[in-house]
């Protein structure tokens, strides 16, 4: 499974921290490990974090505001929320169908069925961009040619509709959708299966129908783990930049999201205006963070008394 | 998939689930993925060699997957020091520092990369005083041991060389080793050190005979998948990387090179290559937490 | 109501958790299924709720003659108790009892003052009515388990069924509650059936007892009945403390031990309880088998001794009143004989 190996149901409730020990190291070698950890944390989280703010303030609060008056920033900013607000409620559909298949019932090929979900993970965000465009691109799989033979097809057919996929923001969100794939699924399958049948069966023998025992069972049940999920995709959707920027064609003020606009103003050595943009994504990253140990210490705080 | 048979269950909408995961994963997952496979198929099998082992890609294999080992083995040993002071140390700001850790997956690669360029580069913050020392220390090695291009192989400069992709990889791949070993060093209980203490043994013999071989299976799982997630990376390394044919320049952004010159066959052909590299990966992480779970479980 | 379960089958993959598995329950009874861990007790009480389904083509259930097998569960009118009382942990105690009223059809929904006055009842009647606005995670065990028990009661099923519903407490409020189901059973007289695997627990509250072992049924019968007369050397082993002998070694030691048998098993072995051993100083030429005291146990009212045969050198465990003990006046390692006051090789008493 080679994605981020943060999951909630993963997390220990308690850690060992803080229970006095006798039997530990040394002192010097406490004080080696913890110099060691914080400056290589220091250095390699604090300083980038710092550095973004920094530098998209330099020139002063009025430069920096004043990066945002761009039309092509605000366009970026629209279509990054449309994306995430697209991508992002289509995975969470997914997720919880997926979880609900996999951690309620047996049936063969599961195993495999869960490594197919992890798939996107492992796929370089690059990859995920192009087998796109050779789906839907005029030159791909779908456009008028399929292989070397020459036979028409989808994209040919999506042309002659005018709807456009690649280079455009169907296309955008198609990536987006592949890279934040599994993100809710993987979240909820071990929370659902951690939790067991037990209750939706009390719920079934007490004669509710199968809706009723999902909304007012299951999902109270799992919707911190699910919003967990949630916000870590959203992270992804809206921070995404490979896949998006193979497939989006990086035309200003139609198809860039605030990664690409970053890219661009960076490379223009506008840089100000390009940490500006930086720096909303940096917080964006920061708000997931809190939010994300709000949730966890939340678990840790009711999980005992499951 | 066609032999999914489920035990019969009284619980409903087994069938809507399924069928709506199978779908959605096909239509976004492996339809798209197999074209990547289906598109290589065209091509005549020397053309795809001569293609995947031309020397610029190459080299790019080369520089991707070198250097994303050598950010993986440094994320390990660290990572696993990080993991070890997080869960047994109490120091104020932990939660902070913990939730910290997780940065990486939450910023987005493109701020990275230009964040680490604005540490890194000549003028920047870290690398005016770094920078001149590097080059200075490169320099010395090569007076030294001159049979050896170290200037080619470490790079003369930090950012825009070969170290920034190091510094870039090192970044992202940062919190997979953490977070694999911090639920397996929690739940690893203080009975193991106190019993191996009562048996006489001392804290390193403890902490090498005892903990360190109970971390193991975690650690390498942490490890590979920091690893897998460096070969693919793209945004934080692009700006940071000098991206010079041969000498730096990853593959993912050969495949955009490509790319942009509308040579979708080369770039596929290249794409194939790393997927297949990345399946083998995937395949090998399984096994490993399979491993480890039953090595758990005992 | 009474319940059947006719000729049910049962397997998971290559495993067989009910070999054709006929149970009849008369209405109004209290009967436990019990069993060792694995011996398809749950199994077949969760296929009677309707949470599990019976192999295809294998038996039926019925409720007073009348056949579920394939209603849904929610339409069986049963009240199920869970071993880990799978109390809704996001809803307040109140909001667990009410649940299955709430979520009725709107027709056959009680109004918002009826639901309110059953649950209240309700939790009068498992005596935790000041607890309705706390959450399951603020109670202890008796009481989640009797707020189960009171949310399967809400929904008036029409049998009750409660799977290990002692299982996860400990050894106190275990037989508080017990005392208290079989009270409460008395008061509200719903067929009930409860598994179980502590068959002190079987033996003290239900009305009939249904063995079962490795998938099968072994017997069924009053607490008195199975204790007393097992119908296999399984039940006799499982109700309680049993000692082994050889029927050979019996025969040496004279025909003073007991009234010799008519006829054993093939096997030849002789089950006795120990509280059954009778003990005496040994004396030359007495009948009995010789044996060797090694150790006493004499906390309670009862010693148990641990004795060692002389011809085998076996164990014997077995059980005589602290009063009695006194009165013999042993220590360890004296030499005594053993007397089997009842002994059973199966389908036959035997008695001095």
């Amino acid at each position: 499974m080679a994605g981020p190996a943060t999951s909630l149901a993963g997390k220990p409730a308690r850690t060992g921290a803080g229970t006095p020990r006798v039997i530990r190291n040394p002192l010097w070698v406490r004080v080696v490990f913890m110099t060691v950890a914080l400056l290589f944390l220091g250095c390699f989280l604090l300083l980038p974090l710092a550095a973004v703010f920094a530098e998209a303030l330099r020139k002063g609060v009025g430069a920096y505001f004043h990066s945002f008056a761009d039309p092509d920033v605000h366009s970026a900013i629209w279509l990054t929320l449309l994306t995430a607000a697209i991508a992002v409620p289509a995975n969470l559909v997914f997720g919880v169908a997926a979880a609900w298949c996999i951690a309620k019932y047996d049936f063969r090929g599961k195993s495999l069925l869960v490594t197919f979900i992890d798939l996107p993970f492992a796929v370089s965000p690059v990859i995920s961009g192009l087998i796109y465009m050779l789906i839907f691109g005029l030159q791909g799989w779908l456009g008028p040619y399929l292989g070397s033979g020459d036979h028409p097809w989808f994209g040919e057919w999506f042309n002659q509709q005018d709807i456009k996929i690649v280079f455009a923001v169907p296309g955008i969100v198609l990536a987006t959708i592949f890279v934040t794939f599994p993100f809710v699924a993987r979240e909820l399958i071990p929370l659902m299966q951690t939790q067991g049948n037990d209750e939706e069966y009390a719920a079934l023998t007490l004669g509710a129908s199968g809706w009723q025992t999902f909304w007012r069972v299951t999902l109270p049940n799992i919707k911190w783990g699910l919003f967990y999920g949630v916000i870590l995709c959203n992270a992804r959707a809206m921070g995404e930049f490979g896949a998006v920027s193979v497939i989006s064609g990086k035309i200003r003020g139609e198809t860039t999201t605030m990664p690409l606009q970053v890219e661009i103003l960076y490379n223009e050595n506008n840089s100000v205006a390009a940490f500006a943009v930086a720096s909303l994504l940096a917080l964006l990253a920061l708000v997931t963070l809190v939010l994300k140990s709000f949730i966890e210490w939340r678990h840790a705080q009711t999980r005992p008394s499951a | 998939m066609a032999s999914v048979v489920s035990r019969r269950s009284v619980l409903p909408g087994f069938g809507l689930s399924l069928g709506f995961t199978l779908v959605y994963l096909s239509l976004i997952v492996l339809i798209p993925l197999s074209a990547a496979f289906i598109k290589t198929a065209g091509m005549s099998w020397a053309d795809f060699v001569t293609t995947v082992s031309a020397p610029r890609v190459v080299a790019s294999y080369k520089i991707t997957f070198g250097i994303s080992l050598l950010a993986a083995l440094v994320n390990a040993f660290f990572g696993g020091i990080v993991a070890w002071v997080l869960v047994r140390y109490t120091f104020p700001g932990r939660r902070m520092v913990d939730a910290l850790v997780d940065l990486p997956f939450a910023l987005p690669t493109a701020v990275a990369g230009i964040a680490l360029c604005a540490l890194y580069a000549r003028n920047g913050w870290v690398g005016h005083w770094l920078d001149p020392l590097w080059a200075g220390g490169v320099a010395r090695l090569a007076a030294w041991v001159p049979w050896i291009d170290w200037a080619g192989w470490l790079g003369p400069k930090l950012a825009y060389d070969r170290p920034g992709i190091f510094l870039a990889l090192t970044f992202i791949g940062l919190p997979f080793v953490v977070r694999t070993l911090q639920p397996v060093l929690a739940e690893l209980e203080p009975e193991l050190e106190e019993a191996a203490a009562t048996l006489g043994a001392n804290r390193w013999q403890t902490m090498t005979r005892v903990i360190f071989p109970e971390l193991l299976p975690a650690l390498i799982t942490g490890f590979a998948l920091a690893f897998a997630r460096a070969i693919g990376e793209y945004g934080s390394v692009v700006f940071i990387a000098g991206n010079q044919p041969l000498h730096s320049e990853i593959t993912p952004l050969l495949i955009i090179t490509k790319l942009e010159q509308y040579d979708y066959r080369g770039a596929t052909a290249i794409a194939v290559v790393m997927l297949v590299a990345s399946f083998v990966l995937l395949l090998l992480i399984n096994l490993l937490q399979k491993w480890s779970r039953r090595y758990y479980r005992l | 109501m009474s319940i059947s379960a006719l000729n049910i089958r049962k397997t998971f993959g290559s495993y067989t958790a009910l070999s054709g598995v006929d149970l009849h329950v008369q209405s109004g009874r209290l009967v436990a299924l019990l069993g060792p861990s694995g011996s398809g007790k749950t199994t077949l009480l969760r296929i009677i709720a309707g949470l599990e389904y019976a192999d295809a083509g294998s038996g039926r259930i019925q409720f007073h003659g009348e056949d579920v097998t394939d209603v849904p569960a929610g339409k069986r009118k049963v009240g199920f108790v869970f071993q880990h009382y799978a109390l809704f942990r996001h809803m307040t105690v109140f909001e667990n009892v009410a649940f299955g009223l709430r979520v009725r059809r709107r027709r056959d929904r009680p109004s918002k003052s009826d639901i309110a006055d059953r649950v209240n009842r309700l939790l009068k009647l498992v005596q935790l009515e000041s607890l309705g606005g706390r959450y399951p995670s603020q109670l202890s065990g008796g009481q989640r388990q009797r707020i189960a028990l009171a949310r399967a009661l809400a929904v008036e099923p029409k049998v009750l069924l409660l799977d290990e519903p002692f299982g996860a407490l400990d050894a106190k409020v275990r037989k508080e509650l017990r005392r208290w189901l079989r009270k409460l059973h008395e008061e509200v007289h719903l067929t009930t059936i409860f598994v179980t695997h502590d068959q002190e627990e079987a033996l003290e509250i239900a009305d009939e007892v249904v063995i079962m072992n490795q998938a099968k049924v072994e017997q069924v019968g009053t607490p008195q009945q199975v204790y007393d007369r097992p119908s296999s050397p399984f039940v006799y082993q499982f109700l309680g403390n049993v000692n082994v002998f050889r029927e050979q070694s019996l025969a040496l030691a004279g025909n003073g031990v007991y009234a010799r048998p008519g006829r054993l098993v093939e096997d030849g072995l002789v089950y006795v309880r120990p509280h059954d051993i009778a003990i005496a100083r040994h004396e030359t030429g007495a009948d009995g088998i010789p044996a060797i005291l090694r150790y006493v146990h004499a906390a309670g009212p009862q010693a148990r001794l641990t004795l060692e045969q002389v011809q085998n050198r076996e164990l014997v465990e077995a059980e005589i009143s602290r009063v009695e003990l006194e009165h013999l006046g042993l220590k360890l390692n004296d030499l005594v004989l053993l007397r089997l006051r009842q002994a059973r090789s199966f389908e036959q008493d035997y008695a001095i």
